[in-house]
């Protein structure tokens, strides 16, 4: 058997089921449209401020910083796949870089990037 | 499947980009404890790599590392130690500067030192994966380090438009490395042979153009002034002379593997259906940056035209004609550029003051200082008559060892061209120098006397008549030592 | 099976591309980028790049695109300074002009001598040969890796942090 049958099917069903559910509440549920439901929700008061204001670029760094820790993380995928035969030398391989991100950690944390205010 | 094994010769190797590396680690660490010493501590990491870099000015044969993706030989040491020098004198200038706005943070240092390791790798590759790792090591601290002065905008626009074009350029070489890969089948520029012609080529002249872009080379200069202009003045001087000679560094030796003419880089050279490319990219270099630098007011952005201008001289020693390429009279004149462009910049940094959070360098605030900074006026016309070639300076050596190995390579008419340049740079460089001596306002102009401008714009000044000039005199090495240590690193090449 | 796998996830790859471009607002196009990110991922599976498949999908149509999307939503258009992003004359025809070198060219060297079969055994892709490959010949690059990841770390830090 292909073994990518399996991925396929588990595609098809992640397609399928949303399109589904979506036509069933668009086919059965009651539709009433009112100007006052396009609205964006603030809690039943009237909208004070248009919804979409700048974000913060404190978002931003947490992202970036995020983006970069995930590169690091991987590189563990491929080393798990062989660090048994890799040995002791292997192991000193991802110390060698962990250590180093590590480092990077140590930065970030002490230098305050990662508090909120 | 064994990882491969430290030996004593491959350590003493990378030793030199292992500090730069753990360097910048440490620097930048220092600053999150809030560390008002980075360029201690950074200076002490880079004076160790030179030490350290020094004997491998003498090695006999190169020595081979990381599975033949690097090598270390007198090429890359002579350039590593021009890098190293360009690094120490923007560790020297920095501080005065950044303790003017307050903000002498280590992590500044580190990340000169990050992008050094880069550099230091960039020119002794011939790697394309390690070539791309290098690249963007060295390039990602200096798009941070352009926009250093947050308060500036100016400063904040350098940095974009240097990210994102800069960033645009490493997708061209990328895309240019998978077309040579695609092609030949490896990786290694060493190894290429063969495969299809086109795609080979068409790879090489994408990798050619990341290249270009980082020399500032017509039609790649655009981002060159605005940058330049914006980023910190220490930066912009660590930038335009370092970034120089690790992409001209890195050229040499992928230009020296191109003698087999089944190389992909042999047809950028050499080959017939080339058109002849590197000659016209020199020509419009040059000329275009000197014609643009005769308007400019502002200094910074004069001294940017300036180097795109030096750039397409440096190009020249590129084109192989009848011969192979100059490596000799391109890492001189990269020696003598690297302290006339630094000296010009440190000079400015003494002068420059800031206006509502802007520096401010126009020429016309130089007005007298030429009689009452007697020294700096003095600097300033040797670091501009070496950068116009004028004797007895290393700026005029250089431009003639350039020169005449292009003749003898039968580019005589580029050799023209390239001559009615430099005597139309004379006009430009001559300005500030004519400001300085022959205008007087009343107005004070603030100078700043820091010891640490004054001793780089000496050592500046001391090196570029030394070598431009003066034999070896005793153990002292002059001229002769200088042109010898050139060859010897020219010979490392194949 | 497997050719029409290639021209389905091919199909969607380009019209994806195709509106990433052509979208005149940018959170249209950055999730129609990430479609054709996710397309080009699925490509690299048929071609048993399994490493890569996995890394385009985590790194890229994840974490990259969380990026973009970020930056669509701090810099916060008004309708006015999206129109100026869509389709225009030049910016149709220079890349359209790129795209055609870029296919006569690739479709030349597939023609032509000491062209490079794509899914000939040096380009196994599973992440057992690459990993053999980054941690025997490549372990020291890989090692620089880190330094670059640090020196990023700290120019995101000098750049992005409020009080620096």
């Amino acid at each position: 058997m292909n073994p990518y049958i399996p991925l396929l099917a588990v595609v098809a069903v992640a397609f399928i089921l949303p399109v589904v559910l979506l036509a069933m509440s668009s086919m059965l549920g009651p539709k009433r449209d009112e100007a006052a439901k396009g609205d964006p929700y603030e809690c039943g008061v009237p909208q004070l401020t248009p919804p979409r204001d700048h974000f913060p670029v404190k978002y931003y760094l947490v992202a970036v910083l995020f983006l970069l820790f995930d590169v690091e993380a991987v590189f563990l995928y491929p080393w798990a796949v062989v660090y048994r035969r890799l040995g002791i030398l292997g192991l000193v391989e991802m110390a060698v870089f962990l250590t180093v991100l590590f480092l990077g950690l140590v930065y970030v944390w002490k230098r305050g990037a990662l508090e909120w205010d | 499947m064994n990882p491969p094994l430290v030996t004593g010769d491959m350590l003493r190797a990378a030793i030199p980009f292992i500090l730069l590396a753990a360097g910048g680690t440490v620097v930048s660490l220092a600053g999150a404890w809030r560390s008002k010493r980075g360029a201690l501590f950074a200076a002490l990491f880079l004076v160790l790599a030179f030490w350290k870099l020094f004997p491998l000015l003498d090695l006999e044969k190169g020595i081979e590392l990381w599975d033949g993706a690097v090598v270390a030989d007198r090429m890359s040491a002579f350039l590593g130690g021009m890098l190293l020098l360009s690094g120490l004198f923007a560790l020297i200038v920095s501080p005065p500067v950044l303790r003017r706005e307050g903000r002498n943070r280590a992590e500044y240092y580190g990340l000169i030192l990050f992008s050094l390791s880069g550099m230091v790798l960039f020119v002794s590759t011939t790697n394309l994966l390690v070539l791309f790792l290098a690249l963007e090591l060295m390039s990602i601290p200096l798009y941070v380090l352009s926009g250093y002065n947050r308060g500036d905008d100016r400063s904040g626009e350098a940095a974009l438009k240097y990210f994102l074009l800069g960033s645009f350029s490493s997708a061209i070489l990328l895309y240019g490395a998978a077309l040579l890969f695609g092609a030949t089948g490896t990786i290694n520029m060493a190894a290429m042979t063969g495969g299809d012609p086109l795609l080979a080529t068409a790879g090489a002249f994408l990798v050619l153009t990341g290249f270009l872009f980082k020399m500032a080379a017509v039609p790649f200069h655009m981002w060159a002034p605005d940058v330049y202009d914006g980023a910190p003045t220490p930066i912009t001087s660590f930038m335009a002379t370092s970034v120089k000679i690790a992409t001209f560094g890195a050229l040499l030796r992928i230009f020296s593997l191109a003698g087999g003419a089944a190389n992909p880089f042999a047809h950028i050279l050499t080959g017939e259906n080339a058109a002849k490319i590197l000659p016209w990219l020199a020509v419009m270099t040059m000329t275009l940056g000197n014609v643009c630098a005769l308007t400019q007011t502002n200094i910074k952005r004069m001294l940017a035209y300036s180097s795109i201008a030096h750039a397409g001289y440096l190009l020249l020693g590129l084109i192989p004609g009848s011969g192979a390429v100059d490596a000799k009279g391109i890492l001189y004149y990269l020696f003598a550029y690297l302290l006339m462009t630094t000296g010009a910049f440190t000079v400015v940094i003494a002068l420059s003051t800031r206006d509502k959070g802007r520096e401010v360098t126009g020429v016309e605030r130089y007005a007298g200082i030429g009689f009452r900074r007697p020294f700096l006026g003095i600097a300033m016309a040797v670091f501009l008559f070496s950068l116009a070639g004028i004797p007895p300076t290393a700026g005029f050596f250089g431009k003639y060892l350039l020169f005449s190995g292009a003749v003898h390579r039968g580019l005589t008419p580029l050799v023209v061209v390239a001559v009615l340049n430099s005597a139309l740079s004379v006009y430009y460089y001559l300005r500030p120098v004519v400001v300085f001596y022959m205008r007087d306002t009343d107005t004070p102009v603030r100078v700043d006397d820091a010891l640490s401008l004054r001793v780089a714009s000496l050592a500046a000044v001391v090196l570029l008549i030394w070598f431009g000039c003066l034999p070896n005199i005793g153990s002292l090495p002059g001229v002769p030592a200088l042109l010898h240590w050139v060859g010897s690193a020219a010979a490392a090449l194949p | 099976m497997e050719s029409v796998l290639f021209w389905i996830l091919s199909v969607v790859a380009v019209a994806s591309a195709v509106l990433t471009v052509s979208r005149s607002n940018p959170l249209a196009s950055a999730l129609s980028l990430t479609v054709c990110l996710v397309a080009v991922a699925g490509l690299f599976a048929t071609l048993s790049a399994h490493f890569l498949f996995i890394i385009q999908l985590l790194v890229y149509a994840g974490a990259v695109m969380v990026l973009v999307i970020y930056v669509i939503m701090l810099l916060n258009l008004k309708e006015r300074e999206m129109k100026a992003l869509g389709l225009s004359g030049p910016r149709v025809f220079v890349s359209s002009l790129v795209a055609v070198f870029v296919v006569a060219l690739l479709a030349r060297a597939q023609s032509g001598s000491g062209g490079f079969d794509p899914v000939s055994p040096v380009l196994d892709g599973s992440a057992r040969r690459v990993a053999e490959i980054i941690f025997t010949s490549y372990v020291y690059p890989f090692e620089v890796v880190s330094i670059l990841l640090l020196a990023a770390v700290v120019g995101v830090v000098v750049l992005g942090m409020k009080k620096f």
